[in-house]
């Protein structure tokens, strides 16, 4: 129902706090109902929608207000975050601290500022602010508006059937004996609100890095005699973001064989992937950043013979021929007991060789769950020369090429990269970014992941072999309702009602009065008719 | 793998190699020279090793004026059919040297030619300044002027000897003669052919084809012209010319004579001046000169005087002819003959030169005359002409007086009177007008008698005398014993014949009868000389007869078989025949009883075939033949005596069959073996001739004496035939029957020794044999070389026969045993070594044994390499090419082998290589590598580990399809159809959401426009169906579709009512501004109403009532 002028009701797309559980352990915001009056910030008050801007909330010690057992919280934050100033910026990473640090009972949401944003803020400060006489007060209290918010109902929990995929693109060899090297990537996203973040470079950068390699490399397997002797395995993970669930499910997968069912759906035999040995599993996560070259992270310096000692020289050889490139070693001791820090560490836990691929320095890096990894915040041409040194390096490998360039002798002069400059094309990545990396896809929300998970085995399908299987989730637990619907709806206070039923009242005596007095009245006024016509 | 390409240069005249310098390059197809040997001087051997397969060409490299066979050898080296892998001989011939020589004062452009005994050998013509060069292999040759030279050197040839090298001729040749033209021609101006050209000289002209002879002189040629020389005929464009004159003065005459005919030329002879020029004579042809002749139905007529143009030009010879002179060429003149009682034909002489025809003059009708006498009752008897070729008759009376002349065609004639019953004799007359006129013909009226008389031995008996008229015609036939009287016949000549049934031989059976008109009686008398009996014999044989009791009476006939013949015995009693012939009869010898009525026949039952054996007098051959033929075999003793000659009889019955003829002999071989032999049912004379020869017995023997030498004679013909022998401690052996030694090969062989024959067959000189090692290191390491080829030529005193290549293995030692002693030659060849002095010169003598080492540099190096597929399967057969720019494009390939490995050799020290596939061993494009090239600075040591890969080339598009799905979240699936060049099916696929990308991968980047049309899989109208085009050009090609819906969402429905509002509005605005009129038009329409409903309630209280 609209009234002519103001808007009285008003719905907007609303960001949940993330809530997620690890060994028990439940993150962000275990509520997602709102039904309450809109209060701004300072009111703390039970059974009420606190709303305010992000600014606001920097400037605000929220420990309190999570506290709070019932009610609701909605930020409002920049619209285009891409805009923020340098300051901006930092001030928005702090309160992004603050919210991943959050444990609350409260919903709690954010929104992108606009208009409507800016006449609920007023609406809610108005109130909120003292009147300066007490008339005006009370005039205020009975005539001005109020604000009440509720959210569209949804369950947190997501429905027991669904389960994220595993894409797994493979390129054979033809030689079931083959060795493989497989490239992993997980595909989901998180944040402290996982319904705005788009991940672009964690992990969007590694889906994308997976995407275009399968492409570039799936052209050698075209022929038998191009094709290089080892089989070559694309996986896309899910839910990496909850301690890797998707790459632990597809290690358990691999290594007790497959689960009769998946194998089944794919059509391949069992012994398809069984005979699979992994000489090493990469992991790439957030390659798109320019930071000028990437870390190889592992469990331990690798030994000399070692594929990854073989793939981290060749790494440094290739980055020593143009583009210029820094590639590091960066070594962690892998904890059995906490929460992987890298993906690869799944795999070493199996005892498998795994590295991960990252211009990030160290896991803990802000900047892997940050709402800000924005696809403006990767760089195509460094990400573009990434993937094509990560390819060569591996091609070189599998093609048995000399470590050390095509010849060692110093008498001897030639090409050395096998890629042609054009071989990770510009525009396919791109294509694939704004695909694949653009959109937030938090395994939370179902849709999200079922549309990523089907337009990747999409791609991999047109270049290789495809398998899925579900992951299931075990010791870890996924929330939906990563963004909802709310409508603000403006009301009077309860006062103004009373006003109300003395208008009416008057109404309906002024009815009585006319109902009882009309027999007269009708009488007289059809003896006037009859008189002037007769 | 090195490959030798060896051969020698061979010349069938002793030619110094040494002095030639003799080398044999070989050259890439391109003609890049790959490498240069020199040959062998001692004998001509070269070797080339070669180190890549592929097309080469071999080609000897000689000084000017040396020619070889073949110029070029094309090898293309495939590792197994080529004469360089199978070790063939290459050999190149010197087949040829150049003769050359100048020609002073003569012009370029005179033909020249090289003759050996008249036959060309080659030609060619001088350059400026008169220099010519030929080519000729060796032998004595003429070098001359060739046909069409209008001037001629010195002698007009000069000999040459070639022998081993080329030749200058010397002393140069001068002009020594010149053409001389002659054309002949016909007033009509057409050339004159075959006219006969003699040239009369002052001296004898020395020329080829060109015969003078002393003249006993000439018309019109001065007696200072003595010499006469044919010098040809003109050809059929009237020419003749004669290359070589010498300068002078001569007369030249024209003739043309065909048999009588014969032409008359103008001017002849002429005058002709030889002097620093080709010259030139004309003729022209005036007149014939050509003979008619006179006949008669063929036959010639003699003394007939021809009438020429009406004029008497004479009369014919005995055989008919006439000359006739000064005929003109296309001149009417017209011929005839005259003679009494006789017309001739006309003809017309057809002249056309050289062409001279006159048809013969025939006689036309010959008169037949006589006299007819008149009967006693004074009647005049016409006579019939019948004409006796064609029977056609012709009725003559008489004039008056008996006499009669009647024209005819020449031919016989039968004539008889007409009237069968007149009493004219004769009867009938034969007479024959062929040759002349008959002119005497008398019938008469005369009869007279004629008797014959038979004289017999013993009785006459019973017999027939006959009597015919000339031309066979029965007068009338008499039986009788001795007397026979022919009653009342003309007169004329008959002949009479006595027939007695063959039972008595006559003196003669057959006599002429002269019937003449006078009174006395004609007699003739019969003689019989013996008794006779027939024969029939059915094959030619000579009789031979005897009387059984008295044998002096006897005789011999013979008869050609098949036909009955009478013999003629002087008295009747029983006689002995006997048959001589090369036929077997049935009886040969039989008893005949004469006289004999009937006729005795006698069937050959076998034909006599005789043939030869040539025994070469050999009296003690003892020869036999073997006869075989289907119905067994035969044989025959060869008679030694009468040389060979053997006879046998073969039935009659066997005719058609084949015979073999096999002789036989333990003394004698027989060339041929065999001969075969039709039986034709006839003897066969000399049927068949043997050639025999006496077998041979080789005693050969080997000196010094060598025991168990293996001795082997092989027939040349016929290489399956070996006779072995085993030589004895004297190094004797012997070898045979043989037919004659030199028809055998024959060898001597045993481990260690050499064996040359001698100049008589089967005797050998023995030579113990040397050893010989060689080793092959490097200079520097002293190390063994591995792969060298060793090439080991014989020299003086070896035998330049001996050759022998081989590759060392690592140990690089070559151990030659059993080498000759002699001088030697060895080579080492190491690609990327260099051995100085290439060739050492080696004397091995005899029982020695010899070490020879040799050392070589290294001078170039080698490129070592891979070439493989990326799936690491190696690639062959690819050439591997290094380049080098900076030195001169020097160049070296490899290919590379089974395992992908290659080296590239022969690659020098401070040059820049670029190495690079350069294509496949069959010349397909080499495939795209990884790296594409390398660039290497090569050093004195060798570069390894140049490895290629194989890499793919085809360059692809992708296809994205962006779906824009999430703009209608109620499509649930679309369907993606891809077509290309209008509407080709590329691709059908269902995308379902959540999935909203669809992926066409791998397509060609050929610049093809794909046409991706996105549809509605179900509702069939949920959007409209949009189609995206986009090129594959480049490796990613996206193709975003956005999807809008059929039905737009703010469409807002329009009822009937909203149509209806706007009306409403007007009549209630219209009514509010114009109420007075209304609330008038309402009081009306109430006053309206009353009226009309009043009477209604009238009705209705009506009814209440």
């Amino acid at each position: 129902s609209q009234q002519v002028g103001e808007v009285v009701e008003t719905e907007f797309h609303a960001y949940r706090l993330h809530q997620y559980e690890i060994s028990g352990n439940i993150y962000g915001c275990k509520n997602y109902r709102v039904s309450y009056e809109a209060v701004s910030l300072g009111a703390r008050t039970l059974r009420r929608t606190m709303v305010t801007t992000w600014r606001d909330l920097l400037t605000t010690d929220v420990d309190d207000m999570w506290a709070l057992s019932t009610g609701a919280v909605l930020i409002f934050i920049p619209d285009n975050l891409d805009e923020l100033n340098d300051i901006d910026r930092k001030a928005f990473i702090d309160l992004e601290a603050k919210l991943l640090s959050a444990k609350t009972d409260l919903a709690v949401y954010v929104a992108p500022f606009n208009d409507d944003a800016v006449s609920i803020l007023h609406d809610v400060n108005t109130r909120s602010e003292k009147a300066p006489t007490a008339l005006q007060h009370l005039l205020q209290s009975l005539s001005g508006n109020t604000i009440s918010i509720t959210s569209s109902d949804q369950s947190p929990e997501l429905p027991p059937s669904y389960k994220p995929l595993n894409i797994v693109g493979r390129l054979s060899s033809g030689d079931r004996a083959a060795p493989t090297i497989a490239f992993v990537a997980h595909y989901d996203t998180q944040s402290a609100v996982p319904g705005v973040s788009p991940g672009a470079d964690s992990n969007g950068s590694g889906i994308v890095a997976l995407l275009e390699l399968l492409a570039v490399l799936s052209k050698f397997y075209d022929s038998p005699s191009t094709r290089p002797p080892y089989n070559i395995l694309f996986i896309w993970t899910a839910a990496g973001k909850l301690n890797y669930q998707g790459t632990r499910h597809w290690i358990d997968e691999y290594q007790k064989g497959f689960d009769s069912a998946d194998y089944a759906k794919s059509g391949l035999s069992r012994k398809g992937f069984s005979d699979d040995r992994v000489d090493l599993a990469i992991c790439i996560e957030a390659i798109g950043r320019k930071t000028g070259g990437f870390f190889m992270h592992a469990g331990k310096t690798p030994s000399e013979n070692s594929v990854a000692a073989q793939l981290l020289r060749r790494l440094k050889y290739f980055s020593s021929i143009s583009p210029k490139k820094n590639i590091e070693l960066v070594t962690k001791k892998i904890s059995l007991t906490t929460v992987s820090a890298w993906e690869h560490e799944k795999f070493n836990i199996k005892r498998m060789p795994a590295i991960t691929l990252s211009t990030l320095p160290s896991p803990s890096d802000p900047a892997r769950n940050s709402i800000l990894d924005l696809p403006s915040a990767l760089d195509e041409d460094e990400l573009i020369d990434n993937i094509r040194l990560i390819g060569e390096a591996v091609l070189g490998y599998i093609l048995d090429l000399p470590e050390s360039g095509p010849s060692s002798d110093s008498r001897v002069k030639s090409e050395a990269t096998m890629l042609s400059k054009d071989a990770v094309d510009k525009q396919r990545v791109h294509h694939f970014i704004r695909q694949f990396a653009s959109r937030p896809r938090p395994v939370g929300d179902q849709r999200a992941t079922e549309s990523i998970t089907s337009n990747l085995a999409s791609v991999a399908a047109g270049y290789g072999n495809v398998f899925k299987s579900a992951v299931t989730i075990t010791d870890a637990k996924a929330f939906g309702v990563t963004q909802n619907r709310l409508v603000a709806e403006r009301v009077k206070p309860a006062v103004f009602e009373l006003v109300i039923a003395a208008g009416v009242f008057t109404y309906l005596s002024a009815f009585y009065y006319i109902a009882t007095h009309s027999q007269n009245t009708i009488e007289g006024t059809v003896a006037a008719i009859r008189k002037s016509i007769f | 793998n090195v490959y030798s390409c060896a051969g020698s240069v061979k010349s069938t005249s002793p030619v110094d190699y040494s002095q030639l310098k003799l080398q044999v390059r070989l050259l890439t197809l391109e003609g890049h020279m790959k490498h240069e040997e020199e040959v062998n001087p001692s004998n001509g051997y070269f070797m080339i090793p070669v180190y890549n397969k592929g097309h080469y060409t071999l080609k000897v490299s000689a000084p000017a004026g040396y020619y070889f066979e073949p110029d070029s050898i094309e090898i293309k080296i495939d590792g197994k059919t080529d004469a360089c892998s199978l070790n063939e001989d290459l050999v190149f011939h010197l087949t040829g040297f150049s003769v050359r020589g100048t020609v002073d004062g003569a012009a370029a452009g005179l033909p020249l030619v090289l003759t050996e005994n008249g036959k060309q050998i080659a030609e060619t013509k001088t350059e400026d300044g008169g220099k010519y060069e030929m080519r000729a292999p060796p032998g004595k040759y003429e070098v001359s002027t060739g046909a069409g030279a209008s001037e001629c050197i010195s002698k007009g040839k000069t000999s040459v000897e070639v022998k081993n090298a080329p030749v200058v001729v010397t002393p140069n040749f001068k002009i020594s003669g010149y053409q001389l033209e002659v054309h002949t021609r016909t007033e009509s101006m057409n050339p004159f052919v075959d006219a006969v050209m003699t040239l009369y000289a002052t001296s004898s002209i020395d020329l080829p084809n060109i015969k003078c002879v002393g003249s006993e002189g000439s018309l019109n040629v001065p007696s200072t012209h003595n010499v006469k020389c044919s010098i040809g005929k003109t050809d059929p464009r009237g020419r003749l010319s004669v290359a070589c004159v010498p300068s002078g003065e001569y007369y030249l005459a024209a003739s043309h004579v065909n048999g009588p005919k014969s032409i008359n030329f103008s001017p002849n002879p002429q005058k002709v001046v030889v002097s620093q020029a080709a010259s030139e004579a004309r003729f022209v042809a005036q007149s014939a000169t050509g003979r008619v002749r006179v006949t008669s139905k063929d036959l010639p007529l003699s003394g007939v005087e021809v009438l020429v143009n009406e004029k008497s030009g004479g009369k014919t010879d005995s055989q008919g002819y006439l000359k006739i002179e000064n005929l003109k060429e296309d001149e009417h003149t017209t011929i005839t003959a005259k003679a009494p009682n006789t017309q001739f034909s006309t003809v017309h002489a057809n002249v056309k030169f050289p062409k001279v025809e006159i048809q013969d003059v025939t006689v036309q009708k010959f008169d037949i005359c006589g006299q007819v006498e008149k009967s006693e009752n004074g009647v005049l008897g016409k006579l019939t002409f019948t004409r006796k070729d064609d029977k056609r008759s012709l009725e003559i009376q008489p004039k008056a007086d008996g006499s009669f002349c009647q024209p005819v065609s020449p031919g016989l004639f039968t004539i008889e009177p007409t009237d069968k019953t007149s009493s004219l004799t004769p009867r009938l007359l034969e007479v024959e007008v062929l040759k002349n006129a008959v002119t005497n013909l008398r019938f008469t009226h005369f009869k007279t008698n004629a008797n014959v008389h038979l004289s017999c031995i013993g009785a006459c008996p019973t017999a027939t005398v006959s009597l015919f008229l000339p031309g066979q015609t029965l007068v009338r036939s008499v039986k009788g014993t001795d007397v026979f009287t022919f009653e009342n016949i003309g007169p004329g000549t008959y002949s009479a014949r006595l027939d007695d049934n063959g039972r008595g031989c006559w003196e003669k059976s057959e006599m002429t009868l002269v019937v003449e008109q006078s009174n006395t009686q004609p007699t003739i008398h019969f003689k019989q000389n013996g008794f006779a009996a027939q024969i029939e014999i059915s094959h030619p044989a000579e009789i031979e007869w005897s009387n059984a009791d008295k044998k002096q009476l006897n005789g011999k006939t013979s008869t050609k078989g098949g036909e009955v013949i009478s013999i003629c015995v002087p008295t009747s009693g029983v006689y002995d025949v006997s048959l001589g012939s090369c036929y077997k009869f049935e009886r040969q010898q039989f008893k005949l009883t004469v006289p004999f009525d009937g006729v005795h026949k006698e069937k050959a039952v076998a034909a006599r075939i005789s043939g030869t054996i040539d025994l070469e007098n050999d009296k003690n051959a003892a020869v036999s033949i073997r006869i075989k033929s289907s119905a067994g075999d035969r044989e025959i003793q060869v008679p030694a005596l009468d040389n060979g000659r053997f006879t046998f009889e073969e039935p009659l019955a066997s005719s058609g069959e084949q015979l073999v003829i096999v002789p036989s002999s333990k003394l004698r071989l027989f060339e041929p073996t065999s001969k075969s032999v039709t039986v034709t049912g006839k003897c066969i004379e000399n049927a068949v001739k043997f050639n025999s020869f006496r077998g041979i017995f080789l005693d050969g023997s080997i000196k010094p004496a060598v025991e168990k030498a293996v001795v082997k004679a092989v027939l040349k013909k016929d290489k399956d035939v070996v006779i072995e022998a085993i030589s004895n401690k004297d190094g004797a052996f012997k070898i045979g029957p043989v037919k004659r030694v030199e028809d055998y090969d024959i060898t001597a062989t045993l481990d260690g020794f050499k064996f040359t024959p001698t100049s008589t067959p089967g005797h050998f000189q023995s030579v113990k044999l040397s050893q010989l090692s060689i080793k092959v290191v490097d200079e520097v390491t002293n190390a063994p070389l591995d792969g060298v080829l060793l090439s080991l030529v014989g020299g003086k005193g070896a035998g330049s026969d001996y050759r022998s290549n081989n590759v060392l293995d690592e140990t690089a030692h070559k151990n030659y045993v059993a080498l000759a002693p002699g001088e030697y030659f060895v080579r080492a060849i190491l690609q990327e070594y260099k051995f100085s002095p290439s060739t050492s010169t080696i004397v091995v003598k005899e029982g020695q044994h010899e070490n020879v080492v040799l050392k070589g540099k290294r001078v170039s190096f080698s490129a070592y390499g891979k070439m493989r597929e990326m799936s690491g399967d190696a690639m062959k057969d690819v050439i591997i090419e290094a380049l080098s720019e900076g030195c001169d494009l020097h160049q070296s390939e490899a290919t590379t082998k089974e395992d992908g490995t290659y080296r590239i050799r022969g690659l020098l020290p401070d040059c820049e290589y670029q190495v690079h596939a350069k294509s496949y061993a069959d010349g397909s494009p080499a495939p795209h590598s990884f790296p594409r090239s390398f660039t290497v600075s090569m050093t004195a040591e060798d570069v390894k580990g140049l490895e290629f890969m194989a890499t793919i080339t085809a360059k692809t598009t992708d296809i994205a399809v962006e779906i824009g799905m999430d703009t209608l979240p109620e499509i649930q699936s679309v369907r993606v159809v891809i077509t290309k060049n209008n509407n080709d099916h590329v691709q059908v696929a269902s995308v379902v959401a959540p999935q909203h990308l669809h992926y066409l991968v791998n397509l060609p980047r050929d610049g093809v426009e794909y046409a991706i049309r996105v549809e509605a899989e179900k509702p069939p109208q949920a959007f409209a169906a949009k189609t995206v085009r986009v090129v594959a050009d480049q490796a990613m090609k996206v193709a975003r579709v956005p999807l809008t819906s059929s039905k737009r969402a703010n469409d807002v429905d329009i009822s009937v009512g909203t149509f209806l509002s706007l009306p409403f509005f007007v009549t209630l605005a219209l009514v509010f501004f114009n109420q007075n009129r209304v609330l008038e038009l309402l009081g009306t329409f109430i006053d309206w109403a009353r009226n009309t409903f009043a009477p209604t309630a009238d009705n209705h209280h009506r009814k209440r009532k």
